[in-house]
């Protein structure tokens, strides 16, 4: 379904990890981003250490820290105001923590200024809840966007690429229409294009699922699984669609209380911690035991 | 008594925390000008939003401001035996301060506001933020080419209401009040000078389109994400661009007579 045509985005030609090597080398001595210089570490690809933030007198963090691991889609759960959407826009740089520290590939996200976080944003997809597509701009122009502006294509390029992408998200004919002629699940499928079109290396995802009917829900899954494994995106997803999410997460984050449990979904299913047993139910655990078996299975 | 001062001095650190993030947006504005890619296309839609959907109610209000003007000083000048002057006073009162003042403020009233509440929608829907992730700087992209149009677009409705506000005192001095055609049209082209008097006007309107596009903008992104937040920037646009440009004008009016 796939198919990159060989010209995926590595920001300007380079992958994320190459420009912290980039951004280190200049100010070796000036930053301690030098750490960056040195390979990022396959765990901890995207790393969030000791992060700490509040909104007024609520805490969302409390000195929360995980490691998200390069290539595999991570599953953020939690209820809701537990901060999983806040999560994603640490990652993307739009939210900076009270303290603590995000890294993506290598770089300390709050030591960068808005332009040096653009250079590492294009390596960076996102999905918000609401789509956040631009009102005022058709399907077209609002997926082909990103490509208008960093790869500087002609529109017939870009149309043809745009196609393809809402091909791939089950949308054909609706490059004209503008967002508000499009329903609830059409919208969010349109913002998954514009998310993935880039072909960024990391794709973060605000309820993926939500809004969508059960076909579409499988198609989004399976794409989602497909850039996984074809082109190596490391995803994060926050969702409550349990089944979905349960099957293609390679681990999974529960955030409670200002802090996380991380592990992956086997581990939290077999997990005796009264949060974790309650937040996933008894549905969840068998779904889990069942998919664990199926793939143990299949593998052997 | 102490409390008062903790009070009043935390009203003044506001205030000036305010400027220097109002400086800070400028700055961050103007040197956005010269970046590519060129945002030409927007700056056109922009510009018909804000200048050419303004036309109708510039020339309406023009029309109808010269008129009044036109009767009002014709009945005070034929007191004092003076209304052959109503040519140069018409065109000395609108070019220097009616013109661009009130130009001022209706585009503050109906493009400014629209503007602020635009970006604001855009802010509370996260499109902002959907720009951020793409990598295109919100204010290259959405506030720059508003902010110009702003800009260029007063100057020139500033001389469509005059040219309208001229002719409806015509109208109701010449055809309703009986002056005679001819004094009226002499007495404004002996009256207004082109370096003096247009200079002036066009100064004043190009700052109060450059403080508009600034204040509507910026209310704009600063405002906090929700529809309540959006109402306030709105009203605040209107307010802060009002007593900005009437001051502003004071200014100038000022600077200009020394």
């Amino acid at each position: 379904m796939w198919d990159h045509g060989g010209d995926r985005l590595r920001v300007g030609g380079s992958t994320l990890e190459s420009l912290a090597e980039a951004s280190s080398s200049d100010a070796v001595a000036r930053s301690s981003d030098a750490h960056s210089s040195s390979s990022v570490p396959a765990d901890a690809f995207i790393e969030l250490r000791d992060i700490r933030l509040a909104f007024g007198k609520r805490k969302v963090f409390d000195g929360m820290s995980c490691r998200m691991r390069k290539g595999e889609i991570h599953l953020l759960l939690g209820g809701s105001g537990t901060g999983k959407s806040t999560l994603l826009r640490m990652i993307g740089g739009l939210q900076r923590p009270d303290s603590g520290e995000v890294r993506v590939a290598g770089h300390r996200l709050s030591r960068k200024n808005e332009r040096e976080l653009g250079e590492i944003r294009k390596g960076i997809g996102m999905l918000f809840q609401n789509g956040a597509l631009l009102d005022s701009m058709t399907v077209l122009e609002n997926v082909g966007l990103p490509l208008r502006e960093h790869l500087r294509k002609s529109w017939t390029e870009i149309a043809t690429q745009v196609a393809r992408v809402l091909k791939s998200v089950g949308l054909e004919g609706v490059e004209g229409l503008l967002p508000r002629e499009l329903s609830g699940g059409m919208l969010r499928r349109v913002a998954f294009a514009r998310a993935i079109v880039m072909e960024p290396e990391i794709l973060l995802c605000d309820e993926p699922f939500s809004g969508l009917d059960p076909i579409n829900v499988t198609r989004i899954e399976d794409l989602l699984v497909e850039l996984n494994k074809k082109l190596g995106l490391t995803i994060v997803v926050t969702s409550h669609h349990m089944a979905s999410s349960l099957r293609m997460a390679n681990q999974m984050i529960l955030l409670r209380r200002g802090d996380c449990i991380a592990g992956s979904p086997e581990s939290l299913a077999a997990s005796v911690d009264p949060e974790v047993t309650e937040f996933l139910g008894e549905d969840g655990r068998s779904y889990l035991a069942r998919l664990h078996e199926l793939r143990s299975g299949s593998a052997s | 008594m102490i409390g008062l001062i903790r009070e009043l001095g935390a009203q003044v650190t506001t205030g000036v925390e305010g400027l220097g993030r109002v400086a800070r947006f400028g700055g961050h504005l103007l040197s956005s000008i010269p970046r590519p890619p060129s945002r030409f296309g927007f700056f056109v839609r922009a510009l018909f939003d804000a200048g050419v959907l303004s036309v109708a109610l510039i020339c309406l209000s023009g029309f109808t401001v010269g008129m009044v003007l036109g009767l009002q000083l014709y009945t005070t000048l034929t007191r004092f035996g003076a209304e052959e002057g109503l040519g140069a006073v018409v065109g000395l009162s609108l070019v220097r301060e009616l013109g661009p003042v009130l130009t001022g403020l209706l585009v503050t009233g109906r493009a400014g506001s629209a503007i602020t509440a635009e970006i604001g929608a855009m802010k509370s829907t996260e499109q902002l933020d959907g720009l951020r992730m793409m990598a295109i700087d919100p204010m290259h992209f959405v506030a720059l080419p508003r902010a110009l149009a702003l800009t260029i677009a007063m100057p020139l409705l500033n001389g469509l209401f005059i040219v309208f506000a001229i002719a409806g005192a015509y109208g109701v001095g010449v055809w309703r009040q009986g002056l005679d055609g001819g004094v009226y049209i002499s007495g404004l082209e002996d009256a207004v000078l082109f370096g003096d008097d247009v200079g002036q006007s066009l100064l004043k309107s190009l700052v109060f389109g450059l403080l508009l596009g600034l204040i509507a903008t910026f209310k704009g992104h600063s405002c906090a994400p929700d529809a309540a937040g959006v109402a306030r920037a709105t009203t605040s646009t209107v307010v802060t661009a009002s007593v900005c440009i009437l001051l502003a004008d004071y200014v100038i009016t000022a600077l200009w007579s020394t």
